[in-house]
């Protein structure tokens, strides 16, 4: 409670040093705002760039391409930068408010294509912001891929700090946390899985990504929930110009979006579908004895921009994995999001967002055998209110506050009988539930021309809520003899638990020279729902549960220092970035838990804490003919949790020294371009056994310690070619034909390794079933690709 | 509930391939091993001791001989076992086990004392066992001339917490898969009649089938998930993190004493 109070009073304090800021003689000022908007399709400009040379004062565009900068009256030239646009200069009086949308022209070099990359030239230099990248999504579409399909989460596994599992996964780890300490959000609602196919593919069609930045550290007050990093997604809204079109047909999947106005620059919508069409080859075909699998996405958006003050966008997102076995049995699972929003400005200096979000997980497994088949299902939810406010008080000084309220219903398990016959009968795991607040305020505040911080604090406030039942155990951590010396129910909405941490968050930039600049940051990261999984992957059936009397909030505590540096006119952007995070209370699980449909789930809970460091080196080159960027990370992560390896330290299961990527176009012509990928990493721990006996006929492993040793290194090369048939000039249509081959010189990269008992290729056992042998596994030989892609 | 992994790898199958692969592993000491088994059914009680072995050997456990070997029930009626083979005990004068009593194991081997108990549970019998032809089998046999479903008729008990372990025989071999699954159960989900419940093999006519069903503690219960999940382990990627078996041995050996009343039945393969 004393923390609570110091808390309170250190908020009041913050505010009244902050609204007293512009306490200055003042001169009268008055307020520019507006929107920044891609001309050809009325898509807005996002982190785009504001700048007034004579007083050296400027901004950048939010989330939503909302700009605002006070200045004193009088008469400014301002200059609008935007990569890939022209630039724009605009004189401006300003004896009053004023109001100023700016429609940004591609630049000519790229008028082919409409790049819309959102960053502004020397974005990494100047912003306060560290530890953050964006993905460049229209280029990652001529870089190679897997089987064609553009992934923005393979892209986010060769950043700096970022490191994958393996080939085929969807998992991404973040500077030593694990795939579940990443928040994933698609137009602000979370997505708590991202796979098709197991991971091969990701759910986000990279035809509907306006945006995506992942934020490693020194993440903003505004941002809470998972402890290692931050992934926005935001989709386009549309084109409010004119009706235009896009698909492509790849070997895997085929895409189409749709976009138009509905009132001409006012209101428009896109909609946008995936599906992959294996299944109907599968169906037919003879060796796949029934089996189908398919995916699809459908993205929809619609926005109305009734005017400058009040602006409205409604998205949703649907996904689904179909694994159809014979008849008999079939899997699937899938997200369903929904976002509703609402712009609005109060005045020119005070921009406000509602936002209200829902979001679905769900999977079932369903076997029809009348006797011993069920259904089994788990989902969970979420509904969620968000009022984010930025109030600009001086171009120096900007506020952002706000509050996030979520209700969240967890059901970790439901299993229906198939009927009479069934040997089975319907039981259900008690579903659990949660409300989650936070509030926060920050700042972002340019102290000097070289000095800028951003800083603030976040309060969270988790309760776990009735209705349910809570056991005491004798021991909590037995997991085998489970003695239950008391239980307590609580009714709806009765607080089990409660739970409240200050999340304070803090990030410098101190300006060496126009051209360069060194950062610092510290977050504090605070999560309150836990992945139930202790594989390495998560697998799309794992379930997710709040924090409550067994399971304690995780948290993380980062800091970063960094060197920015952009050479030649921004032409070359460089960054080295050092972090050290350590987490408490980090969730893991006892050896062989039982995760699966588990009433005493709370046994089998470990918690403990992690710790790594890393130094990441970013190079990226984003203009000219050759583009791209290479990432360079040296980094360890270990964790040490009681109850876990005999409580001694144990690698983390994605902990690779050194991981090395590169990613280039080059442009050849105005029609060919080649794309190369290049990845090098140190291979994944994992555990072998030291030894191994019989026991009642079967061949157990002994092991000696969690993750003693390694896969070989890992590495692969892929390459593409994009050609675009020449444009017929007055016709809209536009063509382009992607071929390439993913591994290109067909290294056989190590993927896992299990054993087994010693038998022949047809699976026959030699000898007397005694021997064993270990089995490497490769995922993916040289697979080559190609991919039709089409805009009008 | 741990066979969901199974159309995971099923469908990386696809894309994968894959070689055996020398390891280089580190050499751990030996450490002893207790698999022991008192049922209620005459001749059906054993205590084998043994030693670990390297990952890459050959053969049987390595024998620990001249152990002494006893176990006791909490009536006070100790029974000796005798070494009838290296390192296989049985007890010195035949006994059955009585459900509701719990067992006690001491085994000394050198200067080390190894101690392990267990309650005897209740199996309820079979009602009885039936033959039917699975017919998309018998299209397509994925064996010669089996085709032939098992099928089993039980009653659960609905008022107690209740553990089991299945074995299938086909002509008194063991039906496992190879080595890589133990059938244990609970009984969390299950309803009272259980009927028409297919095994999980297929036989050929004439073949002997036998069901054996094992009442298990839930310790017990436990230590069969371990196994299997330790035999199935895909390196920690999507099924859990390799892990050694637990046990209810005490004095620093692993493996298990199982405690288990037992039901029997079989049925010979006619139409």
């Amino acid at each position: 409670m004393k923390r609570a109070l110091l808390m309170a009073c250190l908020l009041v304090g913050f505010l009244c040093s902050a609204t007293g800021q512009p306490d200055v003689p003042q001169e009268e000022r008055f307020t520019l705002s507006g929107y920044l908007k891609d001309a050809a399709s009325g898509e807005e400009l996002l982190y785009a760039s504001v700048y007034e040379p004579t007083t050296k004062s400027g901004t950048t565009t939010n989330l939503y391409g909302f700009y605002s900068l006070t200045l004193p009256a009088g008469t400014y030239e301002l200059t609008f930068t935007y990569i890939g646009y022209q630039a724009q200069v605009k004189t401006v009086t300003l004896r009053a408010n004023v109001e100023l949308n700016v429609e940004m022209q591609p630049a000519a070099a790229v008028l082919e294509e409409v790049v819309v990359t959102d960053k502004k030239a020397d974005q990494s230099v100047q912003q306060v912001a560290m530890s953050r990248l964006d993905v460049p999504i229209e280029e990652i579409k001529k870089l190679p891929s897997l089987m064609g399909e553009p992934d923005v989460i393979k892209t986010i596994q060769t950043l700096p700090g970022v490191t994958s599992a393996g080939e085929g996964t969807s998992a991404f780890f973040v500077r030593g946390g694990s795939a579940d300490q990443n928040l994933i959000l698609i137009d602000e609602a979370p997505v708590y899985d991202v796979s098709h196919l197991f991971g091969l593919f990701s759910v986000f069609n990279a035809d509907i990504i306006k945006s995506a930045e992942l934020y490693k550290g020194g993440i903003p007050a505004k941002y809470g929930g998972r402890l290692s990093s931050l992934l926005e997604i935001t989709t386009r809204d549309g084109n409010a110009k004119q009706f235009a079109a896009s698909g492509g047909v790849g070997l895997l999947a085929a895409k189409l979006a749709v976009e138009a106005p509905i009132v001409q620059d006012k209101a428009s919508f896109i909609v946008a579908g995936r599906r992959s069409y294996a299944d109907l080859y599968m169906k037919n075909a003879d060796q796949f004895d029934g089996t189908a699998v398919s995916f699809h996405d459908l993205n929809a958006k619609v926005n109305w921009k009734a005017n400058n003050k009040n602006r409205f966008f409604l998205s949703a997102y649907s996904g689904r994995d179909v694994w159809q076995f014979n008849d008999d049995f079939k899997m699937d699972w899938g997200n369903s999001t929904a976002t509703f929003r609402w712009n609005h400005l109060f005045n020119e200096r005070l921009f406000s967002n509602l936002t209200l979000i829902y979001s679905d997980f769900d999977y079932a497994l369903h076997d029809r055998d009348p006797v011993d088949g069920f259904l089994w299902e788990a989902n969970q939810r979420e509904a969620s209110v968000k009022e984010d406010v930025s109030y600009f008080v001086t171009p120096e000084f900007t506020l952002k506050f706000g509050y996030q309220g979520i209700y969240r219903r967890f059901t970790p398990g439901k299993i229906t009988s198939n009927g009479e016959e069934s040997i089975f009968k319907s039981v259900g795991l008690q579903k659990q539930y949660a409300l989650d607040h936070a509030l926060y305020l920050g700042a972002e505040h340019q102290v000097t021309g070289r000095l800028s911080l951003e800083y603030g604090l976040r309060y969270s406030l988790f309760q776990n809520i009735g209705e349910g039942t809570v056991y005491e155990y004798e021991d909590p951590q037995d997991n085998v003899d489970i003695v239950i010396r008391d239980s307590t129910t609580y009714r709806h909405f009765e607080t089990i638990r409660l739970f409240h941490n200050p999340e304070p968050r803090f990030a410098a930039r101190y300006l060496l020279d126009p051209q360069s600049s060194v950062k610092v940051s510290y977050n504090r990261m605070v999560q309150y729902v836990h992945l139930i999984s202790n594989s390495t992957v998560p697998i799309p059936f794992a379930t997710w549960a709040p924090s409550s009397p067994y399971l304690d909030p995780q948290k993380a505590d980062q800091v970063a220092v960094g060197y920015f540096r952009n050479f030649r006119d921004n032409m070359f952007e460089f960054s080295v970035e050092a972090y050290y995070k350590k987490a408490k209370d980090l969730t893991e699980f006892a050896d062989n838990a039982e995760l699966f449909f588990n009433r005493h789930l709370a046994t089998e809970f470990r918690q403990g804490e992690s710790e790594s460091y890393g130094l990441e080196f970013y190079l990226r080159k984003s203009k000219g003919r050759l583009t791209g960027f290479g990432s360079y990370t040296l980094a360890e992560a270990t964790l040490e949790v009681p109850g876990v390896n005999g409580d001694k330290a144990f690698p983390a299961n994605h902990d690779r020294r050194h991981n090395l990527n590169l990613a280039l176009a080059y442009d050849l012509s105005s029609r060919w371009s080649l794309g190369a990928n290049f990845t090098y990493t140190t291979g994944r721990p994992l555990t072998l056994p030291a030894g191994k006996y019989d026991f009642d006929g079967y061949q157990v492993n002994l092991y000696s310690g969690r993750n003693g040793y390694r896969l070989p290194d890992f590495h692969r090369l892929d390459l593409s070619v994009t050609y675009e048939p020449k444009k017929n000039e007055g016709r809209r249509w536009q063509n382009s034909f992607v071929a390439g081959v993913y591994n290109a010189y067909n290294r056989q990269n190590p993927w896992t390794i299990y054993t087994r008992t010693k038998q022949d290729d047809d699976g026959n056992i030699i000898g007397d079933g005694t021997e064993k042998e270990a089995r490497m596994v490769y995922l993916f030989g040289a697979l080559p690709y190609f991919s039709w892609n089409f805009k009008f | 509930m741990k066979n969901i992994i199974l159309p995971t790898l099923l469908a990386l199958a696809l894309f994968s391939c894959e070689k055996t692969v020398e390891l280089d592993l580190e050499q751990v000491e030996q450490a002893t091993i207790i698999e022991g088994l008192i049922t209620d059914q005459p001749g059906r009680q054993y205590v084998r001791i043994s030693r670990t072995m390297g990952f890459y050997d050959q053969g049987q456990n390595p024998a620990v001989s001249g152990a002494a070997v006893t176990v006791e029930d909490d009536e006070g009626n100790a029974y000796s076992f005798v070494e009838q083979a290296p390192g296989y005990y049985v007890p010195g004068v035949p006994f059955t086990g009585k459900v509701g009593a719990t067992y006690t194991l001491t085994a000394q081997v050198g200067e080390s004392v190894y101690t392990a108990a267990e309650r005897m549970n209740y199996v309820p019998p079979f009602d009885s066992l039936a033959i039917r032809i699975d017919l998309q089998e018998q299209a397509d046999p994925e064996d010669e001339g089996r085709f032939y479903e098992v099928l089993v008729y039980i009653k659960e008990p609905q008022a107690t917490v209740d553990y089991y372990l299945a074995k299938f025989y086909r002509n008194d071999t063991i039906q496992n898969w190879d080595g890589t699954w133990a059938f244990a159960y609970d009984d969390l989900l299950l309803s009272e009649d259980i009927s028409n419940l297919p095994i999980p093999f297929y036989y050929a006519e004439g073949d002997m089938a036998r069901v054996e069903m094992y009442a298990i503690t839930r310790e017990c219960y436990k230590y069969y998930l371990d196994l299997t999940s330790n035999v199935n382990n895909d390196g920690g990627m999507f099924s859990g993190q390799p892990a050694n078996l637990r046990t209810n041995i005490e004095g620093g050996a692993i493996g298990y004493f199982q405690v288990s009343g037992l039901a029997s039945s079989e049925v010979k393969v006619a139409d």
